[in-house]
């Protein structure tokens, strides 16, 4: 260590420290605008500069390392005018309005505004602001030409886009030949718009500065169950795909279940988007669920046996997940499942060619392994009687698969199905009676695995009348695309109104609709066309409108108007003491890892129940330290993204086979490539700002 | 006449030379020797510049002595060759005259000894003039004693900051690494200096020689010129010595059997002024954008890739052959002060002789000027001022004239020694402009890196430029000194440091001058056109209207036998009437 003295105050120093850091450390603000932490110093702002005793003049504390007995001055008359002065010369440049929460703001503030030359206004620089990139804008008329971006962009993440073009009064910050980002090498780190003090970089989405990791790492906190998708997608791309599978496992027991069926919310919002696609998050989820080895299962700790029972109702991703997360946490867990097997939705609603069974099975074969108790077969009507079996907390989550009506004139014709019931059937190698011509009604994904399915299953062709337009259709994207792509043909603005069942066929009256004033969800609603009617003839009819939640009938006081069980959207806690519910039945038919988040969330809430701490996670990965360094890779901006490889189109109909096959190991360290580390940036320091001044804050 | 012991014909063909049409004097001679078959006793020597701009300089040298003629164009070849060559008499129509000789007799040429002496491109001139004896007689000490001469020469940097040469050279021996480098600074961003150029074009191997005994003092086995461009000739003038040197031993590995090896190579440089300050000049070496960094550290422990490495300029390279030579204490009994040995100055301006002009440290500006100068160009002109270190350089006046050329003196003066060029005004300058001018030079050179020297300078300039335009006010002389001082202290390299120099020095010495544009709204020298008004003098005017039609905006009125009057709000100012007027009569 060394001893030098600031301002009269005996300091200690690391020998490496420059004297603006040991100040800063000693509490002693020096004000400063080039510094920052993580980069080489420039000394091109020269707010810092202090006086050393028996050196000449004044000299940036930001570049002289401290010394053995030195003797610093930060602050006397003839420092602060000059410092004012340097202000007043950065600040003349700029425009007016200069952003409050910018440390350059706070920097002027502190260090004084003055005006030193009188009639004198400000000459801002009209250079025209560029707002053509992804992600973020550069108004070089706000640029104080610190030159931290340059400096981390070059010297940290070694990628090297920026630069400073021009010179004297017309230096800017630059690409090389003003090229846009992408075709600079640019890796849209951020890093630059983070480390910039003026607001001359800027976030297209401006970060939400009491949770940054929203807007910056959306993937992660866009995913429900908050699984950490930009952790396992970097380690994917460094090859380890050990660690991402436990990363994933660290938040959720169905890895590979996601990894072919989530609606991937986090794609949605990955910030890669902006540039070209998203990063095939879910894809690559699979990949490491498929990749990854074993390791986790020996470092899953089972805490102590708490001796207190929990019973959960209904083996769907949400029972599962509360089953799971409650028996490692040592309470003994008994799921009790109405049907035949567990799996809930996954095994009666989503069909062998999108989830194979063989994996839903080998999940939760993982989960009994580890001492949750499944009991089949076994109806749930009354939960006195469970409590009265001494269990001290109940979960329920029995989904949502009764099928709504549409209330139309012949719709309890026998050749009239339950969309969901025939994907069960089917699920369980039961006789659907799809045959010939199938039509089904709805929009949503399970309008088109009906569809789908239909033709898997002998029909000749399926047609699916919907209401809207495919914009509004709630199915995912990529679904209805393979539809058209198997054959499935989509009527849309088309409802039907009457079905007359006379005869061999099924003749559906359809009126054609079209789209009128936005409803309060903000989807524009259909309303039909006057005297369009007409008939469509099926050998089936599928409905798809839609399910309700499925409540025990002893539970019906737990339900809202609507039918769902009403809960506590914090704690999943229902009306009734010791129970909870999460999943379809509570929010309506809503997703895989929806359901896996109520699951996460009830589980914690009923250990905290029980007196518990409620924190359910486990570490399965170390943290990696991340290098700050990307380095420089030409077209990164325009690598595509990696295309799931599909079975053959008219194979794909045969069978239920799985239709993606998953991707191969060089494709899916691309796509991991392609991922644009955004948590690397929340990982760079803060700049030093100044304390806030009595009479500021006074 | 015998064969080995020819008469020479000396031309001078630098840079200066060229463009004065060298090629086509040398030609001439060639042809006069041909067609009066006397070549064979004659050697015509291209020679580097020797500093005074007298068109094309031709010395011959016979058995007679020597005999200079100045002003030589190709008509006269044959003049000479009559009267000179042949008639054994002088063609005295360019005979150098008073001036010629009292510029070079007033001089102590050292570093420039050998420039227009011995032609550049033969190795064996240089030699036979003591070329790489130093050199030998340097690899046959150890590196410190070869450090210590060098310290006790109390040689120091010639680019500008005047820093001691051998400490230099030590603090790079001593800093750690086994790879260092020599790079030898010949920017020479200054303009209007060309001492650099012109011992590079004239003299190479002097500097080459003097950065092989650095090479060895400082354990560095590779050296780089760093040269600007714009320096064709220098360029060419150095890689043809460097290959001579390789060839004869003195570059490459073990030289002289001494075991020291040395490798030179050339950058060229783009051409800021600022890729002259050291660390941007390493910056670019490297490849990088020319922009200065923070010192420390320094490049003598962290340089070139981050290796120990010792810069140091053309001319106080070329310094160190004469100091091992003669050694330190002949050295160091020129000068004054701590400013030991010569320095060489390009004067310039409105002197009888400008040029190059090398003179002991301690020789007084007055000396300089008045001496091998000659004084003011012409007979009425008064002198006013002069510009000393280049264009971040002081303005000093008549009443400092006696100031001695050292680097403490002039630094108190507000001036620096800088690279040695030398401005000479007359009181038709007016000093706010001068002021301006350099600014003007300074603004646009900026690297653009740190604040005070990119706004600052900015900010200065355009109210300077307001002061011209008369519409100065007495604060604006406050924000001149104190954002002068500001910038002067604060900016990141010396460009910045010393940029504000002209502006403060004119203010300090020449307040009244400011004081005049801004209280009355009149430019005492008559330059800054917004503050003149031109008027008619009815007293003068003979009325003969020579002045109607070269106005270019019509601003003058005339009719036969009447004055002509010029209306002011048409008049641009453009001077076209003041230079067709016969009488003078308009002012
Ligand atoms: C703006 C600026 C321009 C400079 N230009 C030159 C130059 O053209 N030639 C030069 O030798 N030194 C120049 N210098 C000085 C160099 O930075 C450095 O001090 C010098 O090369 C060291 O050599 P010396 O010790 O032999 O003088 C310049 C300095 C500054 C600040
Ligand atoms: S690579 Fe990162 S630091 Fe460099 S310009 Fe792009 S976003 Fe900014
Ligand atoms: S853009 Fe921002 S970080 Fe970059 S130099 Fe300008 S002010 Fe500094
Ligand atoms: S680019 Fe990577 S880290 Fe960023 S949002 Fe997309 S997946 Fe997540
Ligand atoms: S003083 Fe001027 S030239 Fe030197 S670093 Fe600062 S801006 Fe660049
Ligand atoms: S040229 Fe001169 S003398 Fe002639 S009319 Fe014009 S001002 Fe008078
Ligand atoms: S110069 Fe030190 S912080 Fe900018």
């Amino acid at each position: 260590m060394i001893n030098l003295k600031i301002d009269g105050k005996e300091i200690k120093a690391h020998p490496s420290a420059t004297v603006l850091e040991a100040a800063l450390q000693a509490g002693i603000y020096i004000p400063n605008l080039c510094y920052h932490p993580d980069i080489p110093p420039a000394g091109a702002c020269r707010l810092c500069i202090v006086s050393i005793k028996g050196g000449r003049g004044v000299v940036t504390s930001c570049t002289v390392k401290v010394r053995e007995g030195m003797e610093v001055t930060t602050n006397n008359d003839e420092i602060r005018k000059m410092r004012e002065n340097i202000l007043w010369l950065t600040l003349s440049e700029l425009p007016e309005d200069i952003d409050e929460t910018s440390q350059l703001y706070k920097v002027a503030r502190w260090t004084g505004i003055k005006n030193i030359l009188e009639n004198y206004s400000r000459k801002p620089k009209n250079i025209p602001v560029k707002t053509e990139d992804p992600l973020f804008i550069r108004d070089m008329n706000r640029c104080i030409l610190c030159g931290r971006c340059v400096r981390m962009c070059r010297d940290i993440r070694k990628t090297g886009v920026l630069g400073f073009s021009g010179r004297g009064i017309d230096t800017t910050v630059e690409t090389a030949y003003g090229m846009p980002l992408a075709d600079s090498a640019c890796k849209f780190c951020e890093a630059c718009v983070e480390v910039c003090p003026s607001g001359a970089l800027e976030d297209k989405r401006k970060p939400d500065p009491s949770c940054r990791e929203k807007t910056l790492v959306p993937c992660t906190n866009n995913c429900p169950a908050k699984i950490d998708a930009a952790r396992y997608v970097k380690l994917i791309a460094l090859g380890k795909y050990r660690e991402a599978l436990e990363v994933v496992r660290e938040t959720v027991p169905f890895p590979e279940v996601l990894g072919h069926v989530c609606d991937h919310p986090c794609e949605e919002e990955c910030r890669r988007n902006d540039i070209n696609e998203a990063i095939a998050i879910r894809s690559l989820k699979r990949f490491a669920a498929e990749k990854g080895s074993d390791r986790w299962r020996d470092k899953i700790k089972i805490l102590p046996d708490t001796g207190k029972k929990i019973a959960v109702v209904g083996a769907g991703p949400a029972g599962l997940t509360a089953a799971w997360f409650l028996n490692r946490l040592g309470h003994s867990v008994t799921v009790f499942e109405a049907g035949s097997s567990p799996g809930g939705m996954m095994r009666t609603g989503i069909p062998a060619y999108r989830l194979p069974r063989d994996v839903l099975d080998r999940e939760i074969k993982d989960i009994v392994s580890f001492g949750v108790k499944i009991k089949t077969g076994i109806k749930i009507e009354n939960l006195e009687e469970l409590f009265k079996e001494g269990f001290s907390a109940v979960f329920l989550a029995t989904g949502a698969s009764e099928t709504m009506t549409m209330g139309i004139e012949g719709e309890d014709d026998t050749r009239v199905l339950q969309g969901i019931g025939v994907l069960g059937d089917i699920s369980s190698k039961k006789d659907t009676g799809l045959k010939g011509k199938v039509a089904v009604v709805g929009g949503g994904n399970v309008a088109i695995d009906v569809a789908r399915s239909a033709l898997r299953s002998g029909a000749e062709k399926a047609v699916i009348l919907y209401r809207r337009t495919r914009e509004e259709m709630p199915a995912l994207e990529e679904e209805v695309e393979d539809a058209l792509k198997e054959g499935v043909e989509i009527r849309f603005l088309t409802a039907p109104v009457k079905i007359a069942s006379s005869g061999e066929n099924l003749k559906i009256e359809c009126i054609k609709m079209k789209l009128g004033k936005p409803d309060s969800g903000g989807r524009r609603r259909p309303v039909p066309i006057e005297g369009s009617e007409y008939v469509f003839e099926a050998d089936r009819l599928a409905m798809a409108i839609g399910q309700k939640p499925s409540v025990p009938g002893g539970c019906a006081s737990l339900k809202n108007d609507w039918g769902g069980i009403e809960v506590d959207g914090g704690t999943m806690k229902s009306s009734m003491e010791g129970v909870f519910a999460g999943g379809d039945a509570v929010s309506g038919p809503a997703s895989v890892i929806k359901a896996i988040r109520d699951g996460r969330k009830a589980a914690s809430s009923i250990d905290r129940y029980l007196g518990g701490s409620g924190d359910i996670d486990q570490k399965l990965a170390r943290d990696e330290t991340e290098m700050p360094c990307l380095g420089r890779e030409e077209g990164f901006a325009f690598r595509a993204r990696a295309e799931m490889p599909l079975l053959d189109g008219k194979k794909r109909t045969a069978s239920f086979c799985a239709v993606e096959k998953g991707l191969p190991e060089k494709e899916a360290l691309e796509e991991a490539g392609r991922c644009l580390s955004c948590a690397l940036r929340l990982g760079i320091s803060e700049a030093p700002e100044p304390p806030v001044k009595e009479e500021d804050s006074g | 006449m015998s064969e080995n012991k020819k008469n020479r014909i000396l031309i001078c063909s630098g840079t200066s030379g060229v463009s004065a049409g060298c090629g086509k004097v040398r030609s001439r001679f060639e042809e006069e020797l041909r067609n009066r078959g006397i070549e064979s006793d004659w050697e015509i020597v291209s020679v580097g510049d020797r500093g005074l701009f007298r068109d094309v300089l031709v010395d011959i040298m016979d058995s007679r002595g020597r005999v200079s003629y100045e002003y030589v164009s190709p008509e006269d070849v044959s003049g000479i060759a009559e009267s000179h060559l042949v008639g054994g008499g002088l063609f005295n129509e360019r005979l150098a005259g008073d001036d010629y000789k009292n510029f070079f007799e007033k001089q102590t040429r050292i570093v420039l000894s050998n420039c227009g002496e011995i032609d550049p491109d033969k190795i064996d001139e240089y030699i036979e003039r003591q070329g790489y004896a130093a050199l030998k007689k340097a690899l046959d000490s150890s590196p410190e004693e070869v450090i210590e001469e060098i310290k006790d020469s109390g040689l120091r940097g010639r680019g500008g900051a005047g820093f001691l040469a051998g400490l230099k050279w030590e603090f790079t021996r001593n800093a750690s690494g086994s790879e260092k480098y020599v790079v030898c600074n010949a920017d020479e961003g200054d303009p209007g200096a060309f001492m650099d150029r012109s011992i590079l074009e004239g003299d190479p191997h002097s500097v080459i020689e003097g950065m092989a005994i650095a090479g060895y003092a400082a354990g560095a086995g590779e050296g780089f010129i760093y040269c600007r461009a714009e320096y064709p000739l220098a360029i060419k003038k150095l890689k043809k010595a460097i290959s001579l040197a390789e060839k004869e031993g003195f570059l490459g590995d073990n030289i002289l059997s001494s075991g020291f090896s040395f490798r030179l190579n050339i950058k060229e440089g783009a051409g800021a002024f600022v890729c002259g300050e050291e660390t941007a000049l390493l910056a670019s070496i490297e490849g990088r954008r020319g922009m200065p960094v923070p010192r420390p550290p320094f490049p003598a422990v962290e340089g070139l890739w981050g290796k120990p490495t010792l810069i140091n300029n053309v001319e106080t390279l070329a310094n160190v052959r004469h100091i091992i030579l003669n050694g330190a204490k002949w050295f160091s009994s020129m000068g004054s002060g701590d400013s030991k040995g010569t320095k060489v100055f390009a004067l310039a301006g409105k002197v009888k002789n400008t040029g190059l002009v090398e003179v002991p440290m301690g020789t007084t500006l007055r000396d300089l000027i008045f001496g091998p100068g000659g004084g003011m160009a012409e007979r009425k002109s008064e002198f006013k001022g002069v510009q000393i270190g280049g264009p971040s350089g002081g303005c000093l006046p008549e009443d400092l004239l006696d100031t001695s050329i050292d680097y403490e003196s002039l630094n108190a003066t507000g001036a620096i020694m800088g690279s040695g060029g030398m401005i000479v005004m007359d009181t038709g300058s007016c000093m706010v402009d001068i002021a301006k001018f350099f600014l003007d030079f300074t603004v646009a050179e900026s690297c653009g890196k740190c604040v005070p020297c990119r706004v600052g300078l900015k900010r200065m300039q355009e109210v300077v430029e307001l002061i011209t335009y008369g519409k100065g006010t007495d604060s604006h002389i406050d924000f001149l000194r104190d954002m002068g001082n500001t910038i002067k202290n604060t900016a990141l390299c010396g460009l910045g440091n010393t940029a504000p120099s002209p502006v403060l020095t004119t203010l300090r010495y020449f307040d009244d001058e400011y004081r005049a544009h801004i209280d009355r709204r009149s430019c005492p020298s008559l330059v800054c056109i917004d503050l003149l008004n031109f008027e008619v003098n009815e007293e003068l005017c003979k009325k003969c209207g020579k002045c109607l039609p070269v106005c270019p905006s019509d601003a003058i009125s005339w009719r036969k036998k009447e004055f002509a009057r010029i209306d002011k709000d048409k008049c641009i100012k453009c001077r076209a009437c003041i230079v067709e007027c016969p009488f003078k009569a308009i002012e």
